[in-house]
């Protein structure tokens, strides 16, 4: 990396960290989370993002260069090819099942049953091998039969191939363009692991009034396995938040969020800002009966991304003095809209949501695939007209690295621990047993992630 | 007056049936459908049934508006309601027919495959009494038309979550205003979660909700006779 690429990637980095945290910054961060609209700014078709790695970082190279006031772009997304290996049903994808140019799209059914919450709460590994993956992934459908092997060898090649590919994005994005990524890692809440990809909205609903305490319950047992995952896949050195889409806490009243949604969500954020991670969560819908909640923790530990259906003037009155906030332009602004109404709009908001810090601006949890090139433009030439605090203040990375302790349960998630091995070879090795503890314990790691991946 | 007193009065049982009422606003499911039995099994027909839990969804609608409920509550009365007609059967359709307070063609537009919004609106509109044709998702300008042209309905709703729906409800806004010559001035009512006055604009529908309820209330104002 050059001297002047690695101060534009600390600047950047310094001003998205200073905002999460509270702190001073020389402007508002340009600093979306989900730029669907760099993912195909290049021309490539939605199913080309997907599917060919080159045409993607194609695309975002060009939009950086298009648009280098940007501060952030992510990283973590699908890969076609590991989703075909493995057959999952729950995403349809552009190209495949979709127009090339159609965006992928959730598949919401109902892979678990109404009676199966006893098995996944006593457990959860036997229910997905048993009921749940056999839904879920299509290539799983028989197991045992010799093609549901093969399925699960090529996913976890394509799992290593993938992993290729985000580290590649990565270090080009980092090195050529100094670009920070908004978030890497993710979970689900627990509710929405029952709500999304198990139960479904309809049955998670029906189960919260017909046996609400397995719904609890299973929550419950969801908040280790959701910690888990979520600090397997997050950047090790701490630089950037975790991602946490919430899809349905907007459809529970106060009183059932309190009661199912919340408790476990917040188990799960603590057990991560306790691990040193901030989380980036998108408060899907209208959150505005539930966001008192983030309050209760730390200040400056989660940004809040207001969706298209939040206020976010009052989300920055009840919340704003404790949480960084993201968001404010519709989509229909971006999409249909014209660059004086995005003007005014940003004006708007900089004298407001931005006003003492703590603002990140952007769309509603995402930028549309379809907004007008004028109209992303006119969001940063807007920001850089009214959302300048101070230019002398040249925040700088933090410091975050270290290595991951979690008090709450034995971190990383094994399905067979070293010792279970080590017995079966007779309670000890005459070599080095470190040699063949360590890649052992980091492959039953990764194949333990591996599993709880599809319930995102 | 009791919740429901309106509708029960005159029916073989009438305290069981505003306690059937009351049960469904309560979202009171097991009790809702022990009532149903009762109130059968001492001679109420299913149409009579029917009306009662049509109210009971009425209230649940407007608890839901005054904030009482949210869309749990809307999902859950709906879930009660479809029990209930699954329980009263076939002969219930028969008998109802001409009853129903309007029909609306309902669909998710080409190229969206989300269905949540839809169903929420398809079921309490059933619940507030209209006859709905519910189309399933990713439903094409053409096969909308070909509905309409079968269906007659008072009102259509195109659904879209995705902000790519927006093309897709302006498509099939135009098609029904080039049959305009079959379909005079049909009421179209564009919904989602992101969909507004911009997006209706765009879509040249006249009318717009980003709310379940909001929606069936445009319905409601669409069909008064």
């Amino acid at each position: 990396m050059t001297a002047e690429t690695r101060e534009l990637y600390e600047r950047r980095l310094g001003r998205y960290q200073a905002a999460i945290a509270l702190e001073p910054t020389d402007r508002i961060p340009i600093a979306a989370g989900s730029n669907y609209f760099a993912e195909v700014y290049s021309g490539n078709t939605n199913q080309e993002t997907l599917y060919d790695p080159a045409k993607w970082l194609d695309a975002e190279m060009t939009f950086v260069r298009d648009f280098p006031e940007t501060d952030v772009l992510r990283n973590n997304r699908l890969w076609g090819p590991q989703l075909d290996a493995i057959g999952l049903r729950t995403y349809k994808l552009p190209g495949r099942d979709l127009p090339s140019r159609d965006q992928f799209q959730f598949v919401e059914r109902e892979y678990m049953m109404a009676d199966e919450y006893d098995l996944l709460i006593a457990d959860p590994l036997s229910f997905m091998f048993e009921r749940w993956l056999p839904r879920v992934l299509g290539e799983y459908e028989t197991p045992g039969s010799a093609r549901s092997y093969l399925a699960f060898l090529k996913s976890g090649m394509a799992q290593g191939m993938f992993t290729q590919i985000m580290r590649n994005r990565a270090v080009q994005l980092q090195e050529v363009c100094g670009m920070p990524q908004p978030m890497t890692g993710a979970f689900v809440a627990p509710f929405d692991v029952l709500a999304d990809t198990m139960r479904g909205l309809t049955g998670a609903i029906m189960d919260c009034f017909r046996q609400p305490d397995k719904v609890v319950a299973a929550c419950d047992r969801l908040v280790e396995e959701m910690a888990n995952f979520a600090l397997s896949t997050a950047d090790p050195l701490r630089r950037y938040p975790i991602f946490v889409p919430t899809h349905k806490a907007c459809f529970l009243s106060p009183e059932q969020f309190d009661r199912f949604y919340w408790p476990s969500f917040k188990k799960v954020l603590e057990i991560l800002i306790g691990a040193g991670y901030k989380v980036r969560a998108y408060l899907e819908g209208d959150w505005g009966a539930h966001w008192h909640h983030m309050l209760e923790l730390p200040k400056g530990s989660v940004v809040c991304d207001i969706d298209n259906q939040g206020d976010i003037f009052q989300a920055k009155k009840d919340i704003g003095h404790h949480q960084c906030l993201a968001g404010g332009i519709q989509d229909s602004e971006f999409i249909l809209g014209t660059p004086e109404g995005i003007r005014s709009r940003v004006r708007e908001l900089c004298e407001t949501v931005g006003e003492g810090g703590g603002y990140i601006i952007g769309g509603g949890c995402n930028i549309p695939y379809t907004t007008k090139p004028e109209n992303y433009r006119a969001m940063i030439d807007a920001v850089l007209e009214f959302g300048v605090y101070s230019p002398g203040i040249a925040a700088r990375p933090k410091d975050t690295a270290g290595p991951i302790e979690v008090d709450a349960f034995d971190f990383p998630k094994r399905a067979t621990p070293w010792q279970v091995k080590r017995e079966e070879l007779g309670g000890s090795v005459p070599g080095d047993e470190d040699l063949i503890r360590d890649p052992w314990e980091q492959l039953e790691a990764m194949a333990y992630a591996w599993l709880w991946q599809w319930t995102m | 007056m009791d919740p429901g007193e309106a509708t029960t009065r005159g029916m073989q049982d009438a305290p069981r049936m505003q306690e059937l009422v009351r049960a469904i606003a309560d979202l009171d499911e097991t009790t809702a459908l022990r009532l149903v039995e009762k109130v059968l099994a001492a001679g109420e027909s299913p149409l009579a049934v029917t009306q009662a839990a049509e109210e009971g969804m009425r209230l649940v609608g407007e608890l839901y508006e005054g904030g009482t409920y949210y869309l749990s509550g809307l999902i859950m009365a709906g879930e009660i309601f479809r029990g209930i007609l699954a329980r009263l059967g076939p002969e219930l359709e028969a008998e109802q027919s001409g009853t129903a307070s309007g029909q609306v063609l309902v669909g998710t537009v080409q190229g969206d495959i989300h269905d949540i919004g839809k169903n929420i609106l398809t079921t309490v509109l059933r619940g507030f009494g209209f006859t709905v044709r519910d189309l399933g998702v990713d439903v094409s300008p053409t096969r909308f038309l070909e509905e309409a042209r079968s269906f007659r309905p008072d009102v259509v709703g195109l659904s879209g979550l995705t902000s790519a729906s927006y093309k897709s409800m302006r498509s099939t806004v135009d098609a029904f205003r080039a049959a305009a010559g079959e379909f005079g001035d049909l009421p179209i009512v564009i919904g989602g979660v992101v969909v507004d006055e911009t997006v209706a604009r765009y879509t040249g529908a006249r009318y717009w909700a980003d709310d379940a309820m909001e929606g069936v209330r445009i319905c409601e104002e669409l069909t008064v006779r």
